[in-house]
């Protein structure tokens, strides 16, 4: 058997002793000092020696130090982690154990060192009998009786912090003094001195004042700051629950849709403030009987919440990237590509985006190269034809070529073979030898250049259909 | 009990031996894990504390926060949002600023704490004599549990908090209510017998009783949130 010793500083030699009487028994005793090296991650190793012991001794002396208090709540999350754990206190005459030991039955240490063999039989009679014994102060009943005592005294020293009638109008007025004198010097104090103010007249159920107090902290925060900023948004949204509280509904609607408007514009859609106020607004149009309103508001609410929650669980440590790709992977299977969930991958779709581009304006110069050559070609085998040229063939030629780069961008095969038959037409007009050879020597280059540049931008289809047209109207042979 | 030296006149003072100072973002992004640490330090028996705790409205905010640190026995710190906010990617330094208070306390504390004093009253050090005495009623000195999520390297992000072992948690309510369970479980003044699985089960029962506040009042107060946790802490 396992058994982990916790000791305090005074107890050193004790626990030392005791591991070496748990030795000769067969027990194997484990302490940090002998199985945590210096300068290791104290953390880490310890819960890997907790998590190894079947059984925990605590020896309880004066002044635990901050160490082995961090070591007793280790052990007391494993225990957690566990169930049950056998834990023994050994508690050094007049000192106290930590919370958690008070419902064991505590063995308890005397300073002489007389008892000390007495104190280790009593020990290791304790560890064979498997689940400790529960003192008897650790019974429900007495549990629930110290429990009652101290939610008694936090209620008694909360009511400190909560002043009498008396007390928060000695603090008003005081409040309003400051008010004043912060009004003179238009000082930006005032919104927080008022919604103070507010805050006391809604403590002393008096809202009228606490409206009063909460349109001058608005006033004074438009004047200092302007409407975009979060406190104003907040301002409103507390004039809606007091306008709310005095009756008046449609007024409050009116706060709180500018609450609503500056917080998208400040702290953005999907938030839980967001969610809040669209929920509050709807509660305020159902009341007003403006149901479908409220509907959408009630789903934006929602839609909000889930937008935040969802922001919420990407950004945790371990689990956050899995629900992100989780939800990657439903959005894709959605609509058939994934969509960015964050700046992260919205970037990387920009790299791949630009690298497209690049990869695009690349095969545009490569395609204007060989309509260059291809120009040079045909001006060469019309000289050699002996032909001449009139200006109506080569603008239908120009026209043939811009049209081809027009037609290949945005269609697929079908129509860059439409395309082509067309060109075709538009050859038909210059029969001449020279565009006869043109045709021959580049009629399936054009095919292919369609092709490969059909990705060129859609506005660049004008001035070629342009082309085509002037080609169409004045193209005639001489 | 006597009237702890560090107090403010002016201020009510729960017993510091009970006392637990909340030193974390009081932002809407961080409302759940606030309320998860007020209800769990109410189930275990301690008095959560703030700055914000009381109306006294002539007390400046330092002097409020002074008092209440320096009548904690003990304090939880989260240091999640101590990173850039805004264009300027400024830090929010309030909460290491009150981190920094609860450890000037705690070394102060456990200065006296190791020392012995025996300075008559009306003689010179009989003020040091006092807060020894006061100091040793308290028990134990000032105690501080450092929460801070898993996803900060603490050794890179606060190098001189290196030497301790901060608690970490992985984000989630369920995890923080464990953690501050277990650390307040193992002091001294907790009441027996609470664990995470009653505290988890009715943290939303808590969570009810604090969104009516909100909606009667619009803002919940500190002795309200406090009374509210009262109202749920799950019966031994």
């Amino acid at each position: 058997m396992k058994v982990y010793l916790s000791y305090t500083r005074d107890l050193e030699e004790v626990a030392d002793r005791f591991a070496a009487q748990l030795r000769a028994r067969d027990f194997e005793p484990l302490m940090d000092k002998q199985h945590i090296t210096p300068g290791f991650d104290w953390s880490t190793a310890a819960r890997d020696l907790l998590r190894s012991a079947d059984a925990f001794v605590f020896f309880i002396g004066r002044q635990p130090t901050p160490w082995v208090e961090r070591e007793w709540s280790k052990v007391l999350e494993e225990s957690w982690r566990r169930g049950t754990v056998p834990m023994v206190p050994v508690v050094l005459e007049g000192c106290n154990p930590p919370a958690f030991l008070l419902e064991r039955q505590a063995i308890a240490l005397s300073p002489a060192p007389e008892n000390g063999a007495e104190v280790f039989d009593s020990i290791v009679a304790a560890l064979s009998r498997g689940p400790m014994l529960k003192a008897a102060s650790s019974a429900p009943a007495a549990l629930g009786e110290k429990q009652r005592e101290r939610l008694e005294l936090l209620e008694k020293q909360a009511k400190q912090l909560q002043p009498d009638r008396a007390e928060l109008q000695r603090q008003a007025q005081t409040l309003r003094t400051t008010l004043a004198s912060q009004q003179m010097q238009d000082s930006p104090q005032v919104a927080e001195t008022a919604t103070q103010l507010a805050d006391l007249m809604k403590s002393l159920k008096q809202p009228n004042e606490a409206l009063e107090f909460q349109r001058i902290a608005l006033n004074s925060l438009l004047a200092h700051g302007g409407e975009s900023n979060p406190d104003v948004a907040r301002v409103h949204s507390n004039l809606a629950t007091s306008l709310e509280a005095v009756g008046q509904p449609s007024e409050a609607l009116v706060h709180l849709e500018r609450a609503l408007k500056i917080y998208l514009d400040t702290v953005g859609a999907d938030t839980v403030t967001v969610a809040m106020t669209e929920g509050r607004l709807a509660s305020v149009l159902r009341g007003l009987g403006q149901d479908t309103a409220a509907k959408a508001h009630q789903r934006a609410g929602e839609k909000a919440l889930k937008a935040a929650s969802l922001k919420f669980l990407t950004g945790l440590p371990i689990v956050g990237p899995i629900i992100k790709a989780v939800v990657a992977q439903g959005s894709k299977k959605k609509h058939g590509r994934s969509q960015a969930p964050d700046g992260k991958q919205s970037a990387s779709r920009s790299r791949v985006r630009k690298k497209a581009a690049r990869k695009k304006a690349a095969s545009k110069k490569a395609a204007s190269k060989k309509a260059a050559s291809k120009k040079a070609a045909k001006k060469k085998s019309a000289k050699k034809a002996g032909g001449t040229k009139t200006r109506g063939t080569k603008k239908a030629s120009k026209a043939k070529v811009s049209k081809t780069k027009a037609s290949k961008k945005k269609v697929g095969k079908k129509k860059a073979s439409a395309a082509k038959a067309k060109m075709t037409r538009a050859k038909t007009p210059s029969r001449t030898p020279a565009s006869k050879a043109g045709a021959k020597s580049s009629g399936t280059n054009v095919g292919r250049k369609k092709t490969a540049s059909q990705k060129r931008p859609a506005r660049k289809k004008q001035p070629a259909l342009k082309a085509k047209t002037s080609a169409k109207r004045r193209g005639r042979p001489s | 009990m006597t009237l702890p030296i560090f107090a403010h006149p002016e201020l009510p003072l729960p017993d510091p031996a009970l006392s637990v100072f909340i030193n974390c973002p009081f932002d809407d992004e961080y409302e759940p894990f606030l309320d998860a640490i007020v209800f769990t330090a109410v189930c275990c028996g301690f008095q959560p504390r703030t700055a914000d705790e009381s109306l006294g409205a002539d007390v400046s905010r330092m002097d409020r926060i002074l008092h209440a640190v320096f009548t904690s026995k003990y304090s939880i710190h989260d240091l999640s949002r101590c990173k850039g906010e805004g264009e300027e990617l400024l830090a929010r330094f309030n909460m290491p600023l009150e981190l920094g208070l609860a450890l000037g306390y705690r070394f102060v504390s456990t200065a006296f704490s190791n020392h012995k004093f025996d300075v008559p009253p009306g003689k010179k050090g009989a003020t040091t004599s006092k807060l020894a005495k006061e100091l040793e009623a308290l028990g134990n000195p000032h105690r501080w549990l450092v929460l801070v999520p898993e996803s900060i390297r603490v050794p890179k992000y606060i190098s001189d908090l290196a030497g301790y072992d901060l608690e970490s948690y992985d984000g989630m309510v369920g995890s923080i209510i464990e953690r501050v369970t277990a650390w307040l479980m193992s002091r001294e003044g907790a009441v027996p017998g609470m664990s995470p699985g009653p505290i988890k089960r009715d943290f939303s029962k808590f969570l009810g009783e604090k969104a009516a506040l909100k909606s009667e009042w619009g803002r919940v107060r500190w002795p309200d949130l406090l009374k509210a946790a009262r109202n749920c802490v799950p019966k031994l």
